[in-house]
């Protein structure tokens, strides 16, 4: 037990500090320098983290991606751009009460594709959507739980930032993640949507007080759709990297705000501006867990989780159970890049090694664990009492909603999730089919 | 003042994303028409070289990542935009608040700094004397993108000292 001391302190050290509320990059980075000291590792052991820091968070090309998605989203959300397709898609669905929840998720699923912030698209859609769905006759509850779910799928359907620091960190190509990320997004729409469907079976059908027109319906969708299938298409076809489409991307949601009028060299700055301080903190929290990493192996962490983890037993659906089950555990306190970061690098070697018999190797086994990583960590942004989609939309509700209310809206959802988590292990086709 | 300093280096890092953003797109543009080197000039120049590359534009976009990932550290430690996990933290009082800061201080930031910053400059000071340059014509001097690891963890630590002596003075 006297050699995981150390570890075990390192661990416990970082876990009060992180729930003590001090600034997570900092605990990380702060704790890493602490066991340099006190362990046996050279001083000059930190000469090594600050060359990681460099190569491997700073001057990392791949995570370029990060601020230019940051940027696409945020010049469609401040523009108003995405307020307008939602609009637009209430409008061509919103004639029956079914109508109107499926409106809900197309547009999740939209604004989750172009943005991949889910603060950003729970926000948005609380705002939009929750007094149409509850016109149209939906409980509380259940409008809640359709909102929070369909804005957090931005952290889980391409291009998402969380897909492109989980490839980073498992080595794993990004457009294969990308690729692999299409069915499970797909099999959660398909599951919420027919809940939705099930729950709105005996609600009265809307007056309908206005026309659609196609045409009118093409201009207000037909742009954001076609950026996010040729952003997407582009890295998944191997076009482009997720780089170039990430600036791409970005260029071509200020395109659509010129075609719609809306762009103005100051919504520009906004939006760029915000996009800087988003990129420092996340940038910050890689640095301090790349500290954090290093010196936790360093002091024998790794091997400290083997044991851990193994003392559950070795069978490889064990193993896969006990660390899907950690990981859903930590989501309730930590958010998904804390998990990313500090969990990947020691558990991606240990279920690298496994042999689960469904014909998995190599880098397609890191992508099917990859891609179950996150739909999980997508499961723990929802699942009170800490899940932030829970926060973000108690905070845009205002008074409307309570958070018993939102607690009981979610639960299906999460069960839903569940579900398809179960499936995507039994069947690991749905995710490796759409890769390469 | 500090409002100010604060605006101004946003919308200056703000302009970066946006040229970042652009030299995304000239890139992806040269390299479908196949234009590269995409100029030339007849005497080398600071940090280009005598001629700018397709690789100068790569480099470039991670100079740029580079410099707004880590410059605002410390305006984003002063304004308390850092990622916290605050269910807990946010049911304190201001007094216990500023008391988890000062530990976390104590505990975490001195010891790093004391260890990072020296690291980091001689990190930088190796790429200096070496005259360390791109290793694939992009950009030159790479001392200088170097550079701005010691500066930037400068800052940063300035920020949390200026944030420990503003918070001694609150708790009193």
């Amino acid at each position: 037990m006297s050699e995981f001391a150390l570890p075990l302190a390192m661990a416990a050290l970082t876990l009060v500090g992180i729930l003590a509320g001090y600034r997570v990059g900092m605990v990380l980075a702060g704790s890493a320098a602490l066991f340099i000291l006190v362990s046996d590792l050279p001083v000059a052991f930190f000469n090594l983290l600050v060359s990681r820091i460099y190569a491997n968070v700073l001057s990392n090309w791949l995570l370029v991606a990060i601020p230019m998605f940051i940027l696409m989203g945020l010049i469609l959300e401040t523009s108003g751009v995405a307020e307008r397709s939602l609009r637009a898609a209430q409008r061509a669905l919103g004639g029956s009460a079914a109508g109107m929840g499926l409106s809900v998720l197309v547009i999740g699923i939209l604004l989750a594709a172009s943005s991949g912030i889910v603060g950003a698209s729970v926000v948005l859609l609380a705002l939009l959507a929750l007094p149409r769905l509850q016109e149209a006759g939906y409980d509380k509850p259940t409008a809640a739980g359709l909102v929070a779910s369909s804005g957090t799928l931005a952290i889980l359907i391409p291009p998402s930032v969380m897909l492109i620091v989980l490839g980073d960190q498992l080595q794993t190509p990004v457009p294969d993640m990308f690729a692999g990320a299409i069915g499970p997004g797909l099999l959660l729409v398909v599951f919420y949507g027919l809940y939705v469907a099930w729950r709105a079976r005996s609600l009265p059908g809307l007056a309908s007080d206005e026309r659609v027109s196609v045409l009118g319906l093409l201009f207000d969708l037909g742009p954001l759709l076609a950026l996010v299938v040729s952003v997407l298409g582009s890295i998944i076809a191997g076009l482009a990297t997720p780089t170039e489409a990430s600036g791409l991307g970005a260029f071509g949601a200020v395109l659509i705000t010129v075609l719609y009028g809306k762009f103005s060299l100051s919504m520009l700055m906004k939006a760029a501006r915000q996009t800087v301080v988003t990129t420092a903190l996340v940038l910050f929290v890689m640095i301090g867990a790349t500290c954090f990493s290093a010196v936790f192996k360093g002091v024998g962490g790794d091997d400290l989780v083997e044991a851990g983890i193994m003392a559950f037993g070795s069978d490889p659906f064990t193993v896969l159970a006990v660390v899907m089950a950690a990981i859903f555990v930590l989501g309730f306190v930590l958010d998904w890049l804390e998990i990313t970061l500090i969990l990947m690098p020691i558990f991606a070697p240990i279920v690298a090694g496994l042999d689960f018999g469904n014909g998995l190797a190599g880098p397609d086994l890191l992508i099917w664990f990859g891609i179950l990583v996150a739909v999980n960590l997508q499961t723990s942004f929802l699942t009170p009492p800490f899940g932030f989609s829970l926060f973000y939309l108690r905070g845009a509700a205002g008074d409307t909603l309570t958070t018993p209310q939102i607690y009981r809206g979610v639960l299906p959802f999460i069960a839903l999730q569940v579900t398809v988590l179960v499936l995507l292990i039994l069947f690991p086709g749905l995710i490796t089919g759409f890769t390469s | 003042m500090s409002k100010r300093i604060e605006n101004l280096s946003l919308s200056v890092l703000g302009v970066c994303l946006i040229a970042l953003m652009i030299a995304i797109v000239g890139q992806v543009i040269c390299s479908l028409f196949d234009v590269n080197p995409v100029a030339v000039f007849d005497r080398a120049y600071f940090l280009v070289g005598d001629q700018i590359t397709l690789n100068s534009l790569l480099d470039f976009q991670w100079h740029i990542l580079f410099i707004t990932g880590l410059f605002p550290a410390g305006l984003v430690w002063l304004t308390d935009r850092h990622v916290r996990v605050d269910f807990l933290y946010q049911r304190q009082s201001n007094r216990a608040q500023a008391r988890i800061n000062l530990a976390g201080n104590a505990i975490f930031a001195a010891p790093f700094f004391a260890l990072v910053l020296p690291a980091a400059w001689s990190f930088t000071q190796r790429a200096w004397g070496s005259d360390e340059g791109s290793r694939n014509a992009g950009l030159n001097d790479l001392w200088l993108i170097k550079s701005v690891l010691p500066l930037g963890l400068g800052l940063l630590a300035v920020a949390v000292l200026l944030e420990t002596l503003r918070l001694l003075k609150d708790i009193r």
